[in-house]
């Protein structure tokens, strides 16, 4: 039986709301694993550089209590 | 729905920005990843000139390497830099499964996708009607858009735009454009069904 103009309206319309939902979920998953990665990525740079930091306190106060060649040659 | 920006007098989709969101991720990305490392522009046949900002910074970390081997740390230096090279590591695995994830959802919109046509095909069998085709017809565009052809197609427009890219960056940059042509392709979509009333 061929659709009535008004079959064809409801049709089109959930067909339509379906689309949307779909999309849009789509969409939002990616920016979430996107955001997701770009916070991942601060954070390896965070912690990368409180190690660099620490090290560097460490051997500022190691170059006060002894000498240079102390600090390099030891094991 | 699509609103017109009373301040820009810009036409935006009505998805939350969600196109743009996306965007707005590349920044985070250069900053991770850069750009290739010799931008080599197809269009001149030739490695572009860096900015004299990049210049600038290459030099003063070479007169700052000189000044450590000069004091005699190289070998802090050396293990600060053996700290830093495990950094790009960690940030290649974190790409790697944020890729991971992104083609799992591509995967998941095709099933959808695919789901709903074969529902539009058995409303066309038991009921069918010229609009009910033409509606077919726009969602099967639709599947096309989000197809591993196009994509394809994308990647080749985003280098020829930006031949200097890194490679995770042009994969943010297929997904934007992927994006918004699925904003069109929804957009005639809804034109067409805005036609039955």
């Amino acid at each position: 039986m061929q659709s009535t103009a008004s079959d064809d309206a409801v049709f089109g319309q959930e067909l339509l709301e379906e689309v949307d939902n779909l999309i849009d979920g789509y969409l939002v998953k990616l920016v979430s694993i996107q955001e997701q990665l770009v916070a991942e990525l601060n954070q390896i740079d965070l912690e990368t550089d409180k190690e660099m930091i620490k090290d560097g306190e460490l051997l500022h106060k190691a170059e006060q209590s002894a000498s240079l060649d102390d600090i390099l040659l030891k094991p | 729905m699509y609103e017109v920006s009373k301040s820009k007098g810009e036409v935006r989709e009505d998805d939350g920005g969600l196109v743009q969101r996306l965007a707005d991720t590349l920044h985070g990305l250069t900053k991770h990843f850069g750009r290739k490392k010799e931008p080599y522009d197809p269009r001149i046949g030739r490695v572009v000139n860096l900015p004299p900002s990049v210049l600038a910074r290459e030099a003063a970390a070479d007169r700052e390497q000189e000044v450590w081997k000069n004091g005699g740390m190289e070998e802090w230096r050396d293990m600060q830099n053996l700290m830093r090279k495990g950094v790009p590591e960690k940030k290649a695995q974190a790409f790697g499964r944020a890729q991971e994830m992104m083609q799992i959802a591509d995967g998941e919109l095709e099933t959808d996708l695919g789901e709903l046509m074969r529902l539009v095909d058995r409303a066309m069998v038991s009921n069918p009607g010229e609009m009910k085709q033409k509606i077919r017809d726009a969602l099967n565009d639709l599947r096309v858009v989000q197809g591993r052809g196009t994509k394809k197609e994308i990647l080749g427009l985003v280098r020829e735009r930006n031949f200097n890219l890194s490679k995770e960056e042009e994969e943010i940059e297929v997904r934007v454009e992927l994006g918004r042509r699925m904003q069109l392709a929804k957009r005639k979509l809804k034109m067409l069904v805005d036609q039955l009333g």
